[in-house]
């Protein structure tokens, strides 16, 4: 790393995991990585608003959250079809991602409501806490819990994860998700 | 709308088995996406808009300071996000 250029650095740091965040939250490869790039860029254009001592993650995930916020408003028909008609068109690239369980995954998280998403992902992925979760999404911490606890409640039922006993659970995650046919 | 709720569980909750199960799952799909790293386009990209650097050391970005919370400036007009408070300390997900 240069370090002769740390606002750089972080933001190059910073890229595999607003691309994994973005490709969760909008389940396509090509529409996330436009995201990442309209993030990039409005992040240097507003770099004087970005306080160095802080998260310079966490800003970057604040200004992608606020773009696809953005691009989903006006996509809105689209996105909000939870029958999956907008899930058939989520795209990822076959040969970097071949499991099955890349493409089930998205699928499966394009049907939460994309607060339910988001605060999921920031929580269960991306490994911010409650807290820095609840400043990205601009709202209060208990609603981060209820939304990922109600994300991972429908997550469970898409996939088919749920057991209903403890006894079910020496099946591998792996194995459940594989044997799923769409 | 009988969604996330099933009677048998109450409240809807997951077990830890599943909730384990099902994080595991979501981290792995995660991990892929940041295991392919940085396209060549993100980092033409950054260089061709020669990020200009702020003051301030690169171990101030580095390093979160852990000083009293010190909400930091909205994004201005293009993106509307409230401010990321500091400090800001990266934490592993509590499950």
């Amino acid at each position: 790393m240069n370090t002769e250029h740390p606002v750089k650095d972080s933001m190059i740091a910073a890229i595999p995991s607003l691309r994994a965040f973005a490709i969760s939250l909008c389940g396509n490869v090509d529409r996330a990585d436009d995201l990442v790039q309209e993030t990039l860029m409005r992040a240097i254009a507003h770099l004087s608003s970005f306080q160095p001592g802080t998260n310079m993650s966490a800003w970057l995930f604040t200004i992608l959250r606020n773009a696809f916020r953005s691009e989903y408003r006006k996509r809105r028909r689209e996105v909000e079809d939870a029958d999956g008609k907008y899930a058939d068109t989520l795209k990822s690239n076959p040969e970097q991602h071949s499991r099955v369980e890349f493409d089930e995954m998205l699928t499966a998280l394009a049907k939460l409501p994309p607060d339910q998403r988001e605060a999921l992902i920031l929580i269960g992925a991306s490994g911010f806490s409650y807290e820095e979760a609840a400043a990205i999404c601009e709202c209060a911490v208990g609603t981060i819990k209820s939304r990922v606890s109600r994300a991972r409640s429908r997550l469970a039922e898409l996939l088919s994860i749920e057991s209903p006993d403890e006894f079910g659970a020496d099946q591998s995650t792996r194995a459940v998700v594989l044997d799923k046919t769409y | 709308m009988s969604k996330e709720v099933s009677p048998r569980r109450g409240a809807g909750r997951l077990s830890r088995k599943d909730q384990g199960r099902l994080g595991d799952l979501l981290k792995q799909v995660y991990e892929d996406v940041v295991r392919e790293g940085i396209p060549e386009r993100f980092q033409n990209l950054l260089n061709e808009l020669k990020v200009p650097d702020t003051k301030g050391p690169a171990a101030e970005l580095a390093q979160p300071k852990s000083s009293e919370a010190e909400p930091a400036e909205g994004l201005g007009n293009g993106a509307r996000g409230k401010p990321v408070e500091a400090p800001i300390v990266r934490t592993a997900g509590r499950e």
